[in-house]
């Protein structure tokens, strides 16, 4: 499982310090799907996450999350986030057994899953770590051209 | 009253066994001593009782006690003795077989409660009565009331002693009033409590013994819980605790907190898993706990790094509820020891850098728990040569291992260094060479020292693989800007283009990647590349580019959320992703004008292939429709690649397009007996490039028809050996 697919990666190409201040994360709960930020201009803030995958057996599988699904808000919280980096901060800050309440949105039905976060192997972990290291990177990056 | 105990005790005798004391005992002086009722009441749980389970009744005198022979089981005795107030007791049927039920002179509680536009008037208050700390009575009230409620007054029984009050209504805030004095002369009344529909958390703060003068209580929220009378609220609240550490916020959202007490001077004490459901009181288990500040001593060996001179220690705390930390100082190790003063108490990371900033130990405390913490450094001296392709590389090298323990090294002219790892094991090695913008992720090394060996020997081979290109804007100008380069989805190579745009990406091993300059701005964007590895230069071209927005709906107007466009420019195929939102708005990123090819793929609707104008004026719209009208095709294909394009609607797609992302794998149906999907009908054409005059198989999908097509001949062999 990739909690952030390369394409997720690439989304938050444009985060900002927050993320490249980050230490190396403790281990985070496992979800099991991958996804990636969006919003528009005319959104403004309020954005959305679309479903890129859901690994099987996952907490996600089990909540019947389907790629393409929009999630809509996470506990009851809009995707309003100020920057991508703070899905991935959201996200990494979940421990296994914690419960996670998503609104999400396919053929026009809303509906609310409640994840409850597995742990995460060594595999899962090592590639989710690759993944944070990578985004922290590219902020790096991002921020140096400024 | 030695002969109406023992009168009792004639007409109490039911049972068998020993008998059971009950001693009546007036835990406050009175006027005068009491007479009444024992009740002894048998307490079956769930089961029906036993036939001899029967409820009893003795009379009693306060400050006697009554004898009484019970069935076995559970019982709960209490008194009715007119001017006094009873406690109730339990007795489980277990030795000691003496209990003994305290009883206060009676007093009352009134009061009067008004309630909120559109709130039903509740019929009964719950009133929970509790000695204060300190109560120098013989014995302590605990118990909660049900007090009756009529046209909004309530008188409550309680006994006539000082009791910290909690008055609470179904769905309203609860009031708390602490150490109230009730005699049995004077009732004491709580006024007008006007009742407010919400949820509210409560709590104690302790310090173990006084407590500070002034203690904060913080209440910040992590999730909502969207309940329909909350809104989200990102504030924390604050309160300060009463003189005896009681906090209480009112009217608080539905959600899920984090509660922190704090005092200058003090550890603070927090809660992180507070969830309050709406129109409740969470009254939080146990006590938030300020601890008093601790010092930290640290002991480093060997004292002096492998140079000989003093480690550098750095200490960050950790950021409850977060992965980060903040620096709290740093500074040099004399001597191998290292203090601090006055440290909260909670999770720590030590770190054991030496002058370059190589990191040779990575420590977790916790204090006070660690508040002596020994660090021993271990060391690997390690020589080593560095090449890229066959030629040594001149290089800055930083070495990570699993741990988060760095190293930094440089290797001169010829490619070799020397210094000092942590450890053995395995660490992944960044590549810096000294010429040029590039940085290289080295395949990781394992490092070890051979068999009698005081130094590892560490050889960083590089694929002496590059791709060289230039970064142009659409007049030719070079652009100065960082570069990606990808395989499979791994980043495997990083440089930037100079102020003419040329780049050279090194250390790549022969084959394909894709490389992607990045702008960190949104009015700029240049289409990946494929470029092959030791292959002709590339070209980067930067356009400018505007958020062209649409909306998509079903032919009914009703939007269509959910959907993934794949779209770009036909001269780049499709490289960039957008999804439409809960409105079915969209937004993608083209130059004004500019012609799109475009795949949308959108839960419950065929996908559709279209070619987009991009509007040239600002503020010009696509709108697209989306129709429910499917028809099947699939395409017969070979087990490797290439794939075929498939044409229609104005644009050209490679197969692979069409497929849903996912988490990795091969997409479905490649390499096996063909690839299906619902498509718009039409008429389309599956060929062997993007171009019709490739050659070609024309496949006709009609509404709900299933069309099949071979596409194993569309593709011309390639001449070249």
């Amino acid at each position: 499982m990739k909690l952030f697919g390369i394409a997720a990666i690439l989304q938050v190409l444009a985060v900002g310090s927050a993320l490249q201040a980050q230490a190396p994360p403790v281990r985070p709960g496992f979800l099991g799907f991958g996804y990636t930020v969006h919003k528009t201009k005319a959104s403004d803030a309020t954005g959305w996450l679309y479903v890129r995958g859901v690994a099987p057996g996952s907490p996600a599988e089990r909540a019947s999350l389907k790629v393409q699904d929009l999630v809509t808000s996470i506990d009851g919280k809009p995707i309003a986030f100020s920057s991508d980096a703070d899905v991935l901060l959201l996200l990494a800050e979940v421990r296994p057994g914690q419960k996670v309440r998503l609104t999400t949105l396919r053929n026009q039905q809303k509906r609310e899953v409640t994840l409850t976060a597995a742990a995460m192997t060594d595999a899962i972990y090592a590639r989710w770590k690759e993944n944070f290291e990578l985004a922290r990177e590219a902020a790096r990056r991002t921020v140096k051209r400024r | 009253m030695a002969l109406t105990v023992a009168l009792t005790l004639l007409l109490a005798v039911r049972g068998s066994g020993k008998p059971v004391t009950v001693h009546i005992a007036a835990a406050a002086p009175a006027a005068a001593p009491g007479s009444g009722t024992l009740r002894a009441t048998p307490d079956c749980g769930s089961t029906p009782c036993t036939p001899d389970a029967q409820a009893q009744e003795v009379q009693v005198r306060t400050g006697e006690t009554a004898s009484l022979e019970l069935a076995p089981g559970t019982w709960r005795f209490d008194a009715v003795i007119p001017g006094y107030w009873s406690a109730e007791a339990r007795w489980s049927g277990e030795e000691p077989r003496h209990l003994v039920l305290p009883v206060w002179p009676a007093g009352r509680i009134v009061g009067e409660v008004t309630t909120e536009a559109g709130m039903p008037a509740p019929s009964h208050l719950g009133v929970r009565i509790e000695s204060p700390p300190g109560s120098r009575e013989t014995a302590r009230v605990r118990t909660t009331l049900t007090c009756p409620l009529a046209a909004g007054k309530f008188t409550c029984a309680v006994p006539a002693t000082a009791l910290d009050v909690r008055i609470e209504a179904p769905d309203a805030v609860p009031y708390y009033f602490w150490a109230v004095p009730v005699t049995p002369e004077k009732p004491w009344s709580a006024g007008v409590l006007p009742l407010r529909r919400g949820a509210s958390v409560s709590g104690w703060v302790t310090a173990g013994r006084a407590l500070p003068a002034e203690v904060h209580v913080a209440l910040t929220p992590v999730a909502h819980g969207g309940g329909d009378e909350t809104r989200v609220d990102e504030r924390t609240h604050t309160v300060e605790a009463t003189d005896r550490g009681f906090f209480q916020f009112r009217g608080v959202p539905a959600g899920t907190y984090t509660i922190v007490a704090s005092s200058r001077g003090w550890s603070p004490g927090s809660s992180e898993d507070v969830t309050v459901a709406e129109r409740r009181e969470y009254e939080h288990p146990s006590p938030l706990m300020l601890e008093p500040l601790t010092d930290l001593h640290v002991t480093v060996q060997p004292p002096r790094n492998p140079a000989g001179e003093p480690w550098t220690l750095k200490l960050d705390q950790a950021i409850p509820l977060s992965n980060t930390y903040r620096a709290i100082a740093a500074g040099e190790v004399t001597g191998g020891t290292w203090t601090h003063d006055g440290l909260e108490a909670g999770p720590y990371r030590i770190l054991i850098t030496d002058g370059r900033g190589s990191v040779f130990a990575r420590e977790s405390i916790t204090l006070p728990r660690d508040s002596v913490f020994p660090v021993t450094v271990s060391a690997v001296a390690v020589r080593g040569n560095v090449t890229l392709g066959d030629e040594p590389l001149e290089a800055g090298l930083q070495f990570r291992d699993q741990t988060g323990k760095v190293a930094r090294f440089q290797s001169d002219g010829d490619g070799e260094f020397t210094g000092t790892l942590p450890n053995e094991g395995k660490w992944s090695v960044r590549v810096t060479p000294a010429a040029g913008e590039a940085r290289i992720d080295a395949d990781p090394v394992e490092v070890r020292r051979a068999m009698g060996e005081e130094t590892a020997t560490v050889a960083i081979r590089l694929p002496g693989g590059a791709v060289d290109g230039t970064i142009v804007d659409e007049s030719g100008r070079g652009v100065p800007a960082d570069v990606a380069a990808f395989r499979n989805g791994r980043m495997v190579g990083q440089t930037a283009s100079d102020d003419s745009g040329s780049f050279r990406v090194t250390g790549l091993p022969e084959g394909e990647i894709r490389l992607e300059a990045l702008f960190p701005a949104t009015d700029r964007e240049a289409a990946p590349v494929t470029a092959r590895v030791n292959g002709p230069a590339v070209r980067i071209i930067v356009r400018s580019v505007r958020a062209a927005t649409g909306w998509l709906t079903d032919e009914r107007g009703n939007p269509v959320a959910g959907a993934l466009f794949k779209y770009g420019l036909a001269d780049a195929s499709f490289e960039r992703e957008a999804v439409s939102g809960p409105g079915g708005e969209f937004e993608l990123l083209l130059p004004p004008g500019a012609i799109a090819d475009a795949v949308v793929l959108a839960p419950g609707f065929p996908a559709k292939l279209l070619s987009l104008k991009v509007p040239a004026r600002a503020g010009g719209r696509i709108d697209i429709v989306l129709s429910r009208l499917a028809g099947s095709l699939t395409v017969k294909l070979g087990n490797t690649p290439p794939w075929p394009w498939l044409l229609g609607g104005g644009t050209a797609a490679a197969l692979p397009t069409l497929f849903l992302p996912s988490l990795g794998g091969p997409p479905p149906g490649l390499g096996g007996a063909g690839f299906t999907v619902a498509i718009e009908p039409g008429t389309y054409r599956v060929c062997g490039g993007p171009r019709s005059d490739d050659r070609c198989v024309t496949a006709t999908v009609i509404p709900g028809g299933q069309t099949t097509v071979d596409a194993r001949n569309v593709f011309v062999p390639d001449p070249t050996p």
